[in-house]
């Protein structure tokens, strides 16, 4: 091989590397994208998680594949991704709990991950709400008959899906605020919680909309408040927990698309320009509206914002509440 | 709409090409997994799911079910042929249906399996067809102190489903409840015996527990064994079908265990693998040799395969009828709906008859496709057992990997496996059955839990699960056979003493 072929060669191998950096966003995406869920299948943040990623292998060419990596509330899938690869083909999907999860949780070493500089934002892609429902026998309508009966009636308790999630936040914070004392009783996830606030085996439920959404229609329960800081468009008339008269109490439920810390800006730009676009079609906002949840996008700062917000709010009044768990 | 009129226009939906063919590739693709060790239903289902969109709805709900309720014909398969059960639910089947299998019975075992199976299905089905909205109001009035009770009744009728001495039943029963004690705990959020790492935090996989004790310490115990020595079974038509006397102890067998199965399927709150072991240790208890069991008795197989597969239809009443899943697979199932635009609930029904009943009639249609597509096959799956070791096992220990990582996505659990398998081969070594550490394990979180929540809720009065009558009555019955065990080994010790001092038998 003569000296100049080598150094034509040489020189095409170093250029071609250095070019594959800038080209990488160009052509992105060349291969499957995976958006990991910390859930199981079927719950509400994997069926969201899967319409995006339905309407994303439309616009990107490629496929968009979710994969589930529950456990640990959460945390080991959101820790997965922040040791992933940050080359945009490896994204999150979260709720809020990514925020509080490691509030709460006694996390071992090198489990965890930063919340608030783990990550590169992508998307806040919407907002959920949070129902308190209670069994009709209590008469329980709004959150002013809640905390009359707790506090002259017989003891009352309220099912949340688990120590530590943003709805026992939200409930320990009410009983704090009101100076009431609802009996907490944890269940493994929002479904189980269902058919005991039915059967009245307990008084009050926190809970996502899709599982009641039929059961409130049709009578079965009573939907007192929501505990996010504005009513949300989907749940029509129904009023806040703050706008009761617990003005602190303001927890909403939102989701978020993430990459790990330092990908390609071009490709947070493509992924934010795409899910914009898929957060205005119409059936996508149907869709959302089954899971009482409401499309919200923007810039990618929005996501940082609310979730530094949340983690300078909520690490104060979990502390202060003492709350800890899973 | 009448109920008629929505019926038959089900049934014409059912029966359209495009369903019909849906729901083939339901049952087939179910089959396939179930067979597959340690690939369960919830993996295929969240498989599919992105590739439902594409399709109608109903035929998109008729598919996935397929999936959930063809699994379970072909879990009895590989539990029956290899001892490797991929559910706590078909670990019940290999007790007798494996030892069939070494005495060159496995094609018997394999026509009782989904004789069972389909009989539990289509009466659990009419039962859903049927009763649907009453059974769910009924198991909705099972609150935390009744589930308890339901629980340790579970938990005494385990110490039956071990063969040989009571004493090594009940150490596994407490050796499972130990092991389903790591995790966190629920009400606390303390987490419990996880040595500092962060993927035992929800406790250990359940399908890691069931493949590593049954699949893997099975492949362990086969290779110290084998020397390239072993029978082939005979495959003639008439070693395939049952004897007379088969059928006589299988048929009320598979009633008991349907009436069983649709009790369990109802209720939201239990583990769907419960059932079968109820209904083993019913059928132990009211047979005259109790001793056949484990060793190749019919009943075992009937009954657990019934319950099993009258539960997976009765499991859809809550579903259906309330919105609410009794287990993992309901809620994805009840996740693809949602998906598809329909919101889960007690107005389903009114709101859409047609996709109701359209479900149902597929249901049908989907069992008796599994039958008509198993039943001929029985000789072919027998014939797995041809291939030799140095070929099935590794291709085994490939799918317990794939199956296992596939649940959580996770390598942790493929090293549970290893670890459990170890455990269960030195279990097997030493006589300890597997099926009690099981059962203990699935119960044992439940009963925590449900203990807890009754007493958090009668602040702390133990007295709740006495007041209440249907805990009541669970708890008699508890006490009732715990009694008949000590007075029937009571008497057991007067006899041998009797014949010791040479006196005369009392009967």
């Amino acid at each position: 091989m003569s000296l100049t072929r080598r150094l034509l060669l040489t020189s095409a191998i170093a250029s071609a590397a250095l070019l594959s950096t800038g080209l990488q966003a160009a052509t992105y995406p060349d291969k499957p994208v995976t958006i990991v869920v910390s859930y199981p299948p079927g719950a509400d943040t994997d069926a969201m998680a899967r319409l995006f990623a339905d309407q994303l292998t439309h616009r990107l060419g490629q496929p968009v594949v979710v994969e589930n990596r529950p456990g640990a509330g959460g945390t080991i899938g959101n820790g997965t991704v922040a040791r992933a690869t940050a080359d945009g083909y490896t994204l999150l999907y979260t709720p809020n709990p990514f925020t509080t999860a490691p509030l709460v949780m006694n996390l071992p070493e090198g489990a965890s991950y930063d919340v608030l500089d783990g990550f590169d934002p992508i998307i806040l892609a919407g907002h959920q709400a949070v129902l308190v429902v209670a069994h009709p026998d209590t008469g329980i309508e709004t959150i002013d008959d809640l905390v009359t009966q707790a506090r002259n009636g017989p003891n009352l308790s309220y099912g949340t899906p688990g120590a530590g999630s943003p709805m026992h936040i939200a409930a320990e914070w009410l009983n704090r605020e009101a100076e009431i004392d609802v009996l907490h009783i944890p269940y493994r996830g929002v479904s189980p919680i269902v058919p005991d606030v039915l059967a009245g085996h307990i008084d009050l439920g926190y809970v996502t909309y899709g599982p009641v959404a039929q059961l409130i229609e049709s009578g079965r329960l009573n939907l007192v408040a929501i505990t996010d800081p504005q009513r949300s468009p989907v749940l029509e008339g129904i009023p806040t927990i703050a706008e009761q008269g617990y003005e602190a109490v303001q927890l909403g439920a939102w989701h978020g698309l993430m990459a790990p810390k330092g990908t390609p800006e071009e490709i947070i730009e493509t992924l934010n320009a795409q899910m914009n676009a898929i957060l205005e079609m119409p059936e996508v906002i149907e869709q959302m509206a089954r899971f009482g949840a409401v499309p919200a996008g923007g810039e990618p700062a929005a996501l940082a914002e609310i979730n530094a917000d949340d983690y300078a709010r909520l690490a104060a009044i979990i502390e202060e509440l003492g709350i800890t768990a899973d | 709409m009448g109920t008629l009129e929505a019926l038959l226009l089900g049934l014409q939906d059912a029966t359209q090409p495009t369903m019909l063919l849906y729901c083939f590739i339901g049952v087939f693709l179910g089959t396939l997994v179930g067979v597959l060790p340690g690939v369960g239903a919830m993996a295929a289902i969240s498989l599919l799911l992105p590739i439902t969109y594409y399709i109608p709805s109903t035929a998109a709900l008729a598919m996935l079910a397929g999936v959930f309720y063809g699994s379970q014909y072909g879990g009895s398969i590989a539990s029956i042929l290899l001892n490797i059960p991929g559910t706590p639910a078909s670990a019940v089947t290999s007790l007798d249906g494996y030892p069939m299998a070494r005495q060159g019975r496995a094609g018997v075992a394999l026509f009782i399996a989904m004789s069972a199976s389909f009989v539990g299905s289509i009466l659990g089905l009419l039962l859903l067809a049927t009763l649907g909205p009453v059974l769910s109001e009924i198991g909705l009035s099972f609150g935390p102190a009744e589930y308890f009770s339901l629980m340790l009744l579970g938990l005494i009728a385990a110490s039956a489903v071990g063969s040989g001495s009571a004493a090594k039943s009940l150490a596994m029963v407490v050796l499972g409840l130990l092991l389903g004690m790591v995790g966190t705990d629920i009400n606390t959020g303390l987490v419990r015996f996880n040595f500092g790492m962060p993927e035992l935090m929800d406790g250990i996989n359940l399908v890691a527990l069931a493949m590593g004790l049954f699949g893997l310490s099975e492949v362990i115990a086969s290779m110290r064994l084998s020397g390239g020595e072993r029978r082939t079974p005979s495959f003639s038509l008439r070693s395939m079908l049952p004897e007379w006397l088969d059928l006589r102890r299988a048929v009320p067998a598979m009633l008991r265990g349907t009436a069983i199965g649709s009790f369990f399927g109802t209720m939201p709150g239990t583990a769907s693998g419960l059932s079968p072991f109820m209904s083993y240790a019913v059928e132990k208890k009211l047979a005259r040799e109790p001793e056949r069991f484990g060793k190749g008795a019919v009943e075992g197989i009937a009954g657990a395969e019934s319950s099993n597969s009258s539960g997976a239809m009765t499991a859809f009443v809550p579903t259906l009828t309330l919105g609410i899943p009794g287990d993992v697979v309901m809620a994805l199932m009840l996740g693809a709906m949602m998906l598809h635009g329909i919101q889960p609930g007690p107005l389903m029904i009114s709101e859409n008859p047609v996709m109701f009943w359209s479900l149902v009639v597929s249901f049908g249609i989907g069992n008796l496709l599994l039958l008509v597509l198993n039943m001929p096959l029985i000789g072919l799956w027998t014939a797995l057992l041809r291939i030799p070791f140095s070929m099935l096992y590794p291709a085994i220990i490939i799918f317990i990997c794939l199956g296992v990582y596939s649940v959580n996505n996770n390598v942790f659990d493929v090293y549970v496996v290893a670890a459990i398998g170890v455990l269960g081969y030195g279990m097997s070594l030493l006589n300890f059955s597997p099926a009690p550490l099981l059962l203990g394990f699935v119960l044992g979180p439940l009963l925590e839990e449900n203990l807890r929540r009754a007493l958090l809720l009668s602040r702390g009065d133990p007295m709740t699960f006495i007041e209440r009558p249907v805990s009541a009555g669970l708890l008699a019955v508890c006490l009732a056979l715990l009694l008949w065990a000590a007075v029937s080994a009571i008497r057991g010790l007067c006899r041998q003493a009797h014949a010791r001092r040479g006196g005369r038998v009392v009967p």
